[in-house]
């Protein structure tokens, strides 16, 4: 059996009803639009009061550690100045001169056959030796240990005989000049 | 025109007015709210961190600053202020040279001051000049003795002569004596503070093996050395 469908309503009437159904439709979208416009706003809003507390608080914080820093001042000033000190001892506790190594370097190095009336180590760790040899032998060694001997090597840079002179006896009166290397 | 006009304006046009009003409020709302709010948001979030680091950073500190023993501190300053000290020591250096130049055996026939006075990498210094008669053999021992002795000094020249086949002569040294001024600033609250490595530890337990008044041991241990009565 078919249904019979009698629309009895007028024409304009329909079309007022679709436009009404149609601004129902943008009204509710608009609405929703502005609704979710005014919670970004007010999330927005309401994070940044949370943040500028927040702030607000570590700088509460900060200061309060700094007025415990400005108390503590002189232990700051002890602690930089012990340990600028222990930089400035470390770089020269255990680290001998120049001199100290060059004399030091001669004493252990020359033959006791050569008798050494002076030793003089400038403030440029260069060394003048005055001294008798008994022979000629003798020197030769004390030459040779100090610019071959191992500890020679690494601080002897040049050895000058500056004089050399053979008295009667046969005993030989020298001097040298040693420089230090670098 | 009336309100009724109104009306019958926004009903009829209404499809298109109530669009338009709303998109122009939420451009409002964006442009006015939305918008900047984030900006600063997104900035602050950044000065955030940066304030929270630093509260971090100075809490640390403080906690740090705080849990150090200030007596200890002093104890280890004193030790390394009379190994450097911020002042010339004369009286304290002589009488330490004196000190270490009579333990080997040498006697000393004097102690200036001398002409030069030197700057050192980091500091300054004086310079004393050391006159000694004794053994010679012992001289590299005395020179090592001077250079690792807590007062920091350094062999700046040497001068030695010895008699023909004798063991002992007279040596002169020159030392230069260091030294520098304590800095009047102690650091600002922000500035990060020094840790003391396992070497700086190291290097205050050999001090502290002498201890503080080495050069007040050396003087006490001289004593007076004149006459009790000048007059007499």
């Amino acid at each position: 059996m078919t249904k019979i469908a009698i629309n009895l309503l007028s024409e304009e009437f329909k079309i007022a009803e679709l436009k009404r159904a149609k601004f129902y439709k943008v009204q509710t979208i608009g609405v929703a639009a502005i609704l979710i416009m005014v919670f970004l706003s007010f999330l927005t809003v309401s994070l940044r009061f949370l943040q500028s507390q927040n702030l607000k608080q570590l700088q509460g914080k900060i200061s309060a550690a700094q007025d415990k820093i400005i108390d503590l001042k002189d232990t700051q000033k002890t602690l930089i100045l012990l340990k600028d000190r222990l930089m400035a001892i470390d770089q020269y506790l255990d680290h001998p001169s120049k001199q100290a190594q060059m004399y030091n370097l001669v004493a252990e190095v020359l033959p006791k056959s050569i008798s050494v009336s002076s030793i003089a180590v400038g403030s440029t760790g260069d060394v003048l030796v005055l001294g008798v040899a008994r022979d000629g032998e003798s020197l030769d060694k004390a030459i040779a240990d100090l610019t071959l001997s191992e500890s020679g090597k690494e601080k002897v840079g040049q050895v000058i005989l500056d004089g050399i002179s053979r008295g009667r006896e046969g005993i030989y009166r020298v001097t040298f000049k040693i420089k230090p290397k670098g | 025109m009336k309100k009724e006009d109104l009306q019958k304006f926004y009903l009829t046009y209404r499809l298109y007015i109530f669009p338009v009003v709303v998109t122009f409020s939420c451009l409002v709302l964006i442009i006015l709210v939305i918008y900047p709010e984030t900006v600063k948001l997104i900035i602050n979030q950044k000065t955030q961190e940066e304030v929270l680091n630093k509260h971090k950073f100075l809490e640390v500190k403080a906690q740090t600053l705080a849990n150090f023993d200030s007596e200890d501190l002093n104890k280890k300053l004193n030790y390394v202020l009379s190994s450097y000290p911020g002042e010339k020591d004369f009286i304290s250096a002589m009488s330490l040279l004196q000190n270490i130049a009579t333990q080997l055996g040498f006697s000393v026939v004097s102690i200036n001051l001398g002409t030069g006075a030197a700057k050192a990498d980091k500091g300054q210094s004086f310079s004393l000049r050391l006159e000694v008669l004794g053994p010679t053999n012992f001289l590299p021992t005395l020179l090592n003795r001077i250079e690792n002795a807590t007062r920091i000094m350094k062999i700046s020249s040497v001068d030695t002569n010895s008699g023909k086949e004798s063991q002992s002569g007279t040596t002169t040294i020159n030392i230069d004596t260091l030294y520098a001024a304590v800095p009047s600033s102690g650091g600002t609250v922000d500035s990060p503070l020094p840790e003391l490595s396992q070497k700086d530890e190291e290097i205050l337990v050999k001090l502290a093996r002498v201890g503080t008044p080495q050069s007040t041991q050396a003087t006490s241990q001289l004593g007076p050395r004149g006459k009790a009565n000048p007059f007499e």
